[in-house]
């Protein structure tokens, strides 16, 4: 049998009622609590045993002391007096329990218990506002790159899971902050009225299942993003964290003073990220230059195909990200080095086949609209490229659109297919065979 | 802070006060306001933790000794001012009760 065990339970900051009922009830299957730090809760096996528990926040207390400060420790003398001995401890919050059948609380003024608890509670308050700037301005990047790169945003896993991510987050640290004012309006009413303290309620439910969803959504990201890169940075960021912590923690054991161990511990936390960085700089520069451009595969249409020129020195390049909603595809053939010379030719193209055929129209619209302010000045009333209808025929497809700028015809083709639409730019005008051979080759087949 | 600084005591702050009458140490105090109430007012150990610091700033009581970490105080002049004036009060809400109630006779 274990003798150990260790737990994450999540709670917010103010709910205390929640933790001591869950630390009574861990209590009564016999697993005592033993030390409480950045990874959770750690119990000792024993007898069952039917305890009282009392949590509390410390004001003078933090995460940096080398030990208890004389004025904590007379508090702790007190609490012991009436039987509440100290069961564990991290930064502000103290853990009492207490073995007696009926003890006397250790706040019996609901004045002085509140005001000991919102004096705590201010930097729980700065951290969570602190989270949600973050968030906000994140969602703020966020929702404009889905307006301007709409095509771009739906085709990436990434983004969208992103999007669900931060949405929850912003949920849970509003529902968190307006609960514990909520609450504590109503404390502050009762302890003007001598009443005890109402008991708190969090959302353990809630608070886990957000958790979950976003430790899945980051493996997610992680491991579809075929970017080695961003896997490595997520890591270096976490066991940053980590070495920043134990650092912190070594400084602890040797009993540095609180201002020397914040001072040394920032300091160490700049050092380790700069390395960080510059390893990862040097990871990102290394690997690009090792791994050739994307091979274009066979499915692809060249500017060799089109022009029947060979062209030996174009460079090839071919994009694609993919989410449940799109598939984006784009393809560039260029010359590559300076100067063009005669025999050159180009083209690109960008196909999207769309997964979820509500998002059809929509994406349709952006590509037929993309070039509306091209060549256009102020006081301009009508864009000056505008897609016209074209045949569709050659394109065996249900509609073409042809790009018009200033009144002359432009290699820019919109071929719409049932489920795919697709938008060719070659350095030429097509003629009938070209286009049968593009839409063989890039629109749907069978 | 309660009530407008002190001006009416809760029962916590009386009997901490009371106690006080004679230098104690301030875990005693926890004991003794048990003892001298038959048990009818407790007084938790945060709370005295509290309530003591708060008297000492507001000059209510002083420290006489300190030995390691057990300290003694004694009320101050200000705090038994404090606290013949919160009797008063009790007595003149008695008296208004007895008055309302005259029938009751004095028990």
């Amino acid at each position: 049998m274990k003798s150990n065990k260790w737990q994450f339970p999540l709670f917010s900051f103010y709910d205390i009622t929640g933790m001591e009922k869950y630390l009574e009830r861990m209590a009564k299957k016999g697993w005592m609590l033993k030390k409480i730090d950045t990874f959770g809760y750690h119990y000792e096996k024993s007898e069952p045993k039917s305890v009282h528990y009392s949590v509390l926040y410390y004001p003078t207390a933090s995460a940096f002391d080398p030990e208890p400060g004389e004025d904590q420790e007379t508090f702790q003398d007190f609490c012991d007096h009436s039987g509440w001995h100290l069961a564990a401890n991290n930064a502000k919050m103290l853990v009492f329990v207490n073995e007696k059948e009926d003890p006397v609380p250790i706040h019996t003024d609901p004045q002085t218990e509140l005001e000991m608890l919102e004096r705590s509670s201010k930097q729980f308050v700065i951290c969570w506002l602190v989270l949600l700037g973050f968030i906000l301005f994140n969602l703020h990047t966020y929702i404009s790159f889905f307006r301007f790169n709409t095509i771009e945003f739906l085709a990436s896993p990434a983004q969208l899971v992103l999007g669900v991510v931060s949405v929850l987050l912003l949920i849970y640290v509003l529902l968190d902050l307006s609960t514990w004012y909520i609450w504590k309006k109503r404390a502050r009413a009762a302890a003007d009225m001598g009443e005890a303290l109402p008991a708190t309620h969090g959302y353990n439910k809630f608070i886990g299942t957000v958790f979950l969803i976003l430790i899945a959504g980051m493996a997610y990201i992680l491991l579809t993003s075929r970017n080695p890169a961003l896997f490595i940075s997520v890591l270096s960021a976490f066991i940053v964290v980590l070495l920043v912590n134990g650092v912190r923690l070594a400084l602890k054991k040797r009993k540095i003073s609180k201002s020397e161990n914040i001072i040394i511990t920032l300091l160490v936390d700049v050092v380790i990220c700069a390395a960080f960085a510059g390893l990862m700089l040097f990871v990102a520069g290394h690997v690009r230059r090792n791994t050739a451009p994307e091979s274009y595969e066979e499915t692809a249409v060249t500017a060799e195909m089109l022009s029947g020129i060979p062209q030996p020195e174009s460079l090839k390049q071919l994009r694609r990200s993919s989410s449940f909603l799109l598939t984006n595809t784009e393809f560039s053939d260029t010359h590559a080095g300076n100067a063009p010379r005669n025999n050159d030719c180009s083209l690109s193209y960008q196909v999207l086949d769309v997964h979820f055929s509500p998002l059809y129209k929509p994406c349709l619209n952006k590509l037929l609209h993309f070039y509306d302010k091209h060549g256009q000045y102020d006081g301009d009333t009508a864009p000056a490229y505008v897609y016209e209808p074209a045949d569709s025929a050659p394109w065996n497809a249900n509609e073409v659109w042809q790009l018009n700028g200033y009144g002359k015809l432009e290699p820019n083709y919109l071929v719409c297919w049932d489920d795919t639409i697709l938008v060719f730019k070659p350095d030429r005008l097509l003629d009938d065979a070209m286009i049968s051979m593009v839409a063989e080759k890039l629109g749907p087949k069978g | 802070m309660a009530r407008v600084k002190f001006q009416t005591l809760t029962e916590q702050m009386f009997y901490i006060l009371l106690c006080l009458k004679d230098e104690c140490c301030g875990i005693d105090v926890m004991d003794k306001v048990p003892e001298m109430t038959g048990g009818r007012v407790q007084v938790g150990s945060g709370t005295l933790y509290n309530l003591l610091d708060q008297f000492l700033e507001d000059d209510m009581i002083r420290e006489t000794k300190v030995e390691g970490r057990r300290r003694s105080y004694i009320l101050t002049d200000k705090g038994r001012d404090i606290l013949a004036k919160d009797y008063e009060r009790l007595n003149m809400q008695a008296a208004d009760y007895r008055r309302a109630f005259p029938e009751e006779g004095n028990k």
